[in-house]
């Protein structure tokens, strides 16, 4: 799971142009400045790396890194999403 | 100018391919969910003309004549249909988008504010998300079915649809499209890039965008062209499955910006890339953001295997308020690459270097004029600049749209020229080279990143609601050049007699200015500088000055 985080960390720093240690994987994504094509670039991203298929809306699942490495490594189903119809803003308004 | 005879509507055009080819495939949508392979549905010409002609009585009976209908579905084959219906029906079509996931729905709701349609089509699927927005009334496409005898009229000078030029929450700008803007623009299109009915199109762009609207939907019904349709996000996901798709489909026609061409190559592997037959593509439309020298030879160097013609980049420049195309690549040529005397240019005259130059600025020509005039202005004279001098960019063409809704008096639109008017404004800033057209820069404050237009106003009141502390109105949003790539710079002036007072955290507040930019306007922020208050610079009648500000930025001065 260290290894996922690291590899998630390095890779979303490249997408973001930022280094990666200014990236806090205990963090939503969407607070570290994802795009909402950043967000399914990463997916598609997670995919290849992972060879798994992966929705655009597993960030929404997972909104945070280690979220993420946890889901990854356990290579569990996800959760069902909630009903929202806007995920991401709902998942700020959680986060804030 | 125009060499072409006057060309039949798209809905006209639509009807007659139903007669002429009814069980040809028409359009079909590939959806990829958890299958990494995809899902293809197909309409033929029969059934696209059956099911537009159905719809479009139904709208005819549901509003009156020239009344707004928004279409608000998720890209696929119901948004070709309702888009289409609202034509035949002779209502003003709005093509928008359904809320989605990672988006915010603010400038969909300023643009519904705009338009103000009295009805929505959406689908079944959508249309929880979509009633919550409570614009109008709503209809869902795939939940329509059965036939009518009844045809459209063939439609002219009506308006057809409104464009929203962006998502701009502050000023929404739909520009008025009419039949006939449509029909030349789509002209323009097939004439350019050489597609008829037996062209095969791929397109993933969306289709309330004015490049996916005319490249995926419009040019293919009228050339009567099968035209394969994917989500956008599931290129951006995996830009594999629209370079299969470009193979599987035999595609000789498409369409991206410049941004989609570096996706491809960072994405897939050489063995991918040999698996692939790009050897049929004619033209691959590059246009709505800068296109790069860099990003064309990667892209050629790389789908080579794939046999790949480096002749088939075809550079444009269009807008939205020219229907879309402005100029195109000569046909079956390689782009022209010049460079240019950097400090020259910024002068506004064009000298041509040696491309080893240190003072070189690479440039890209984006072709000659698509059955349309095309001038270079000095902005400030008004006055014809001929070739190799920069200046503002002015269009005159059947394609250029009447105007934006409720802007009667809108100085872009109607400009005079020469003794000659009906010219429109771009507000970019390019020069003529060899009959080419070359994009110097922008006169307008527009952002543009990913291909998405953004008003720096729009940007800059979001900062200036989310982060507390800094002065009301004294913030500045522009872009800037990162290796090639448009980037966002904001730059805001402290209040010191705000509460928090200098921040003691500037992490958290660059934190805070991210997620706000990206949740609202789906924008990353490459940098911000937070300056004492008086920082920022101003004209006498208290405007504030970007274009200074930004020069400023570059030269260092917001350390």
């Amino acid at each position: 799971m260290i290894v996922t985080t690291r590899w998630l960390r390095e890779t979303a720093a490249g997408l973001l142009g930022l280094p990666a240690d200014e990236l806090d994987p205990a963090r939503p994504l969407a607070e570290l400045g994802f795009s909402s094509r950043t967000a399914v670039v990463f997916t598609g991203l997670i995919a290849d790396r992972f060879d798994t298929a992966v929705t655009p809306t597993l960030l929404w699942e997972f909104p945070t890194m280690n979220g993420l490495a946890a889901h990854l490594t356990a290579g569990a189903p996800a959760p069902a999403p909630p009903r929202a119809p806007h995920p991401l803003t709902d998942l700020l308004s959680e986060s804030s | 100018m125009t060499a072409l005879e006057k060309p039949l509507s798209v809905v006209g055009s639509l009807g007659v391919h139903a007669l002429e080819r009814p069980a040809e495939a028409a359009m079909t949508f590939v959806g990829y969910g958890r299958a990494a392979e995809g899902t293809a549905t197909t309409l033929t010409f029969r059934e696209l003309d059956r099911r537009v002609r159905v719809l479009g009585e139904i709208i005819a009976g549901r509003v009156a004549p020239g009344e707004p209908v928004a279409v608000l579905c998720p890209q696929g084959l119901d948004y070709v249909i309702g888009f289409l219906g609202c034509l035949a029906a002779g209502a003003v079509a709005v093509p928008l988008y359904a809320p989605e996931p990672f988006r915010s729905d603010a400038g969909l709701v300023a643009s519904l504010k705009d338009a103000l349609p009295t009805l929505v089509l959406t689908t079944s699927a959508a249309r929880a998300p979509v009633d919550g927005l409570g614009a109008a009334p709503s209809l869902a496409i795939d939940e329509i079915g059965g036939d009518t005898a009844w045809r459209p009229p063939e439609r002219w000078d009506e308006t057809a649809y409104l464009q929203y030029t962006s998502g701009s929450t502050s000023s929404p700008r739909g520009a008025v499209i009419s039949h006939a803007n449509l029909a030349w623009s789509s002209a323009q299109v097939r004439e350019a890039y050489r597609i008829d009915g037996s062209s095969r199109v791929v397109s993933w762009l969306p289709l309330f965008h004015d490049m996916g609207l005319i490249a995926g939907l419009a040019s293919p019904v009228v050339a009567g062209a099968h035209c394969l349709l994917m989500d956008p996000m599931a290129f951006v996901q995996h830009p594999l499955r629209w370079l299969h798709a470009l193979s599987s489909h035999r595609a000789t026609y498409t369409a991206i910006p410049n941004f989609a061409l570096d996706m491809c190559v960072d994405r897939t592997t050489i063995t991918q890339r040999a698996g692939l037959d790009l050897s049929r593509l004619t033209a691959v439309t590059n246009g709505s953001e800068p296109v790069r020298d860099r990003s064309l030879r990667r892209f050629s160097e790389a789908f080579a295997s794939a046999g790949f013609r480096p002749e088939a980049h075809a550079p444009s420049f269009g807008l939205a308020e020219a229907t879309v195309l402005v100029t195109a690549k000569p046909f079956g040529t390689e782009p022209a690459i010049i460079d240019c005397d950097r400090a020259e240019l910024d002068a506004g005259r064009v000298r041509i270097v040696i491309a080893d130059d240190p003072t070189a600025r690479r440039m890209v020509g984006c072709g000659t004029p698509t059955l349309q005039d095309v001038r270079i202005v000095d902005p400030e004279a008004l006055t014809d600049l001929g070739s190799g001098r920069v200046g503002e960019i002015w269009v005159r063409g059947p394609n250029v749209a009447g105007g934006y809704l409720g802007q009667a008096d809108h100085p872009d639109f109607g400009a005079h020229l020469d003794g000659t008017d009906g010219w429109l404004r771009t507000g970019d800033a390019g020069f003529l080279h060899e009959g080419q057209l070359y994009i110097a820069g922008r006169y307008k404050d527009l952002i543009i990143v990913d291909g998405r237009n953004h008003h720096p106003s729009d940007l800059e009141a979001t900062i200036e609601s989310t982060l507390p502390g800094l002065r009301r109105g004294h913030v500045i949003a522009f872009s800037i050049e990162v290796e090639d790539t448009e980037r966002l710079v904001v730059v805001a002036e402290n209040d010191p007699r705000s509460q928090v007072g200098t921040y003691s955290d500037p992490s958290a507040l660059l934190r805070a200015a991210r997620r706000a930019l990206a949740v609202g306007h789906g924008i990353e922020l490459h940098d911000l500088r937070v300056i004492t208050r008086g920082g920022l610079p101003k004209t006498t009648s208290g405007k504030l000055r970007r274009g200074t500000c930004r020069e400023r930025y570059l030269a260092g001065g917001y350390q």
